[in-house]
């Protein structure tokens, strides 16, 4: 139990059961427009640019964005805020290529899809694993994230937060799809960038720059050093870790498929241009923490802890509605994206090729709860530390991202060798992260299958025809 | 009569009642418990770490750097604490239970728990931003050049 606690429980208690039903209800009301299974899974294909945006951004504001880079901040110093920041990269390059994937695959449903009709069933399977690995970390570290913030604000135990959350998120997502999700998503941002902006303009007024540059360099030097070795090393890392999540994952490809002709390449823009400073701004929060004298049990808490000390139940009160509408704007878009990976890769693709609509519409529902329960079991013993669990992953994403751009560019490439650049990267990048530490496995992933990837398709005498895509229909293979 | 029976039950009376006294003075007295820290995230090459520690009560946290003196660093209610910038050099934390029944007590400290936070070098950590940089502006250019036009054949494509 976390002694600084300053949400007295009831409050808690009250704000997690308006927004729970909130969001829920909100989400059966965006869902009794869903017609079809494509309105459930792609909410229709013609999501607009202002939704669209702030579907991009909400999603990628995750808790991570909002408890972890403080952590990165309060661990790693200036450059671990700036690296985090660099996140935003991601969705910045993603933007063309979002433009480039609704060309090729107008009828596409997952990223998926793309691998196994651009490289074959075995370089497929592969993909599969890694980005449901990827999904389930993101997912558990997501509940944890909520059962974390519960417990640091106000002293509910752990399970009891992260299990609210969860339920609530994946009720909400069951009722309404993806176009319950985006809707959601909108009336989340809204909260997120109003509460970040009155977070920070209180922190500048009330403790202001000087005194936390004062106190850093007194009693944490290394927190302001630009040559501290670990955080050079994670500068990159984190940009390729945030690369390789967005350029994989189904959450994104999910999105470039359902946003209307000619809105994903200034949606995923402007969504990385307004994602850019927020983990800078979490980020100075934490560093906070030394000038306000502010105990940090747990770095992944720093964050609230500071906000709850500087403005009391107030401040409190307002970091608790900014994470929680963080945390559900991205647990919900991690529930609809992979359950459509699994309805359409594993579900149709594998185990039920003729499955009718209606069958597969029930089965999405029971996939997304499945989903939920997993995520909740696997989070409640509480395994290791929300960045440890969350760049693990990245040894497993930063590996995809070269099959997927070079696939998408150039003709050649076989599936054995984009097969080779994912598994070889993958195992390297993990021996980098427990040789050498966490903030250099997605380097390593994504430098390994960069060279395997080049190699490949030189070698390859293979020619890809781009036309076989635009027939992609998420039909079985 | 058995004397040497006697002697036998009298040596256990004394003794019952002894180890009764004994163990009613050491709930009154509360055990003087010297607290016992461990490591709970190492980040030794990245001059962070968290301390954790079991106690009811606040607690008295100090750190000493290489050969200085002992100096406190958190007094409080919390359970664990993490401590980070650190430059390369042997650090030593103890603890101590600060207060009891709103009292504060003097009792010992704990058993020193020494850590050395010895950063990556330099030149590794360059080494790696460089390969970043490098594998960055790849991935830019690969990005930023004009695309094939869909269903065009892929025939000419390098890598």
């Amino acid at each position: 139990m976390n002694a600084d606690a300053v949400l007295s429980t009831p409050v808690a208690v009250v704000i997690v059961a308006i927004f729970s039903v909130f969001w829920v209800a909100l989400g059966w009301w965006l869902g009794r427009a869903n017609r079809s299974l494509e309105d459930y899974m792609l909410a229709g294909r013609h999501v607009g640019l202002g939704l669209a945006t702030a579907t991009a951004m909400a999603t990628w504001v995750t808790s991570n964005t909002t408890m972890t880079a403080p952590q990165l901040a309060y661990q790693l110093g200036i450059w671990g805020m700036v690296g985090y920041s660099l996140g935003a990269v991601g969705l910045l390059l993603f933007a063309p290529l979002a433009k480039r994937i609704r060309e090729l695959m107008p009828h596409g449903y997952t990223s998926g899809d793309f691998i196994r009709v651009r490289y074959g069933r075995f370089a497929w399977r592969v993909f599969l694993l890694i980005s449901l690995f990827y999904a389930l970390g993101w997912l558990v570290s997501l509940a944890m994230a909520g059962g974390l913030l519960v417990e640091a604000l106000s002293g509910i135990p752990y399970a009891w937060g992260m299990t609210v959350i969860v339920v609530t998120c994946t009720l909400y997502t069951v009722f309404g799809g993806l176009r319950a999700v985006i809707g959601t998503d909108f009336v989340q941002t809204l909260i997120i960038l109003a509460g970040l902006a009155l977070l920070a303009g209180l922190v500048i007024v009330e403790v202001g720059f000087e005194p936390v540059h004062r106190q850093l360099a007194e009693e944490r030097p290394g927190l302001l050093n630009l040559l501290l070795p670990a955080s050079l090393m994670f500068l990159f890392n984190n940009l390729l870790f945030g690369v390789g999540e967005i350029f994989h994952s189904n959450v994104w490809w999910s999105r470039a498929f359902a946003f209307g002709e000619g809105v994903g390449f200034r949606a995923y823009l402007l969504a990385g241009l307004m994602w850019l400073p927020v983990p800078i701004v979490a980020g100075f929060i934490a560093l906070a923490a030394p000038a306000l004298g502010v105990n940090v049990p747990s770095p992944d808490m720093v964050a609230p802890l500071v906000a709850g000390h500087l403005m009391g139940e107030a401040g409190a009160i307002l970091v608790f509605i900014v994470v929680f509408a963080a945390l559900a704007s991205s647990l919900d878009s991690l529930l609809a994206a992979t359950s459509d990976l699994l309805l359409n890769d594993i579900y149709r693709g594998h185990l039920r090729p003729d499955a009718g609509e209606a069958e597969l519409r029930r089965a999405a529902a029971w996939i997304i709860i499945a989903l939920g329960a997993l995520a909740w079991a696997l989070a409640m013993p509480r395994l290791g530390t929300l960045a440890a669990l969350l760049h693990l992953t990245g040894a497993f994403v930063a590996s995809t991202i070269w099959p997927i751009v070079f696939g998408l560019r150039w003709g050649r490439g076989s599936g054995a060798g984009a097969a080779s650049a994912m598994i070889l990267g993958t195992v390297c990048g993990l021996v980098a992260y427990n040789v050498i530490g966490f903030y250099v496995a997605a380097l390593v992933s994504a430098a390994v299958s960069l060279v395997v990837t080049t190699v490949t398709f030189q070698l390859s005498r293979k020619r890809f025809m781009f036309s076989e895509l635009a027939a992609t229909r998420a039909t079985g293979p | 009569m058995h004397p040497q029976g006697d002697h036998d039950n009298r040596f256990l009376r004394w003794t019952r009642l002894s180890l009764l006294v004994t163990g009613m003075l050491a709930l009154v007295a509360g055990p003087a418990q010297a607290l016992e820290l461990r490591v709970v995230d190492d980040g030794h090459t990245a001059g962070y770490v968290t301390l954790a520690w079991e106690n009811d009560g606040d607690v008295e946290l100090q750190q000493r750097d290489g050969n200085g003196a002992w100096r406190t660093v958190y007094r409080g209610a919390d359970s664990a604490t993490t401590l980070s910038g650190l430059d390369d050099g042997e650090f030593a934390w103890r603890a101590r239970p600060a207060v009891a029944g709103n009292v504060t007590t003097n009792t010992p400290w704990g058993k020193a728990l020494n850590v050395e936070i010895a950063h990556h070098p330099l030149q590794r950590a360059l080494g790696f931003f460089a390969v970043g940089a490098v594998m960055f502006v790849i991935l830019l250019a690969c990005i930023a050049l004009p695309w094939r036009v869909s269903g065009q054949p892929a025939a000419g494509g390098q890598p």
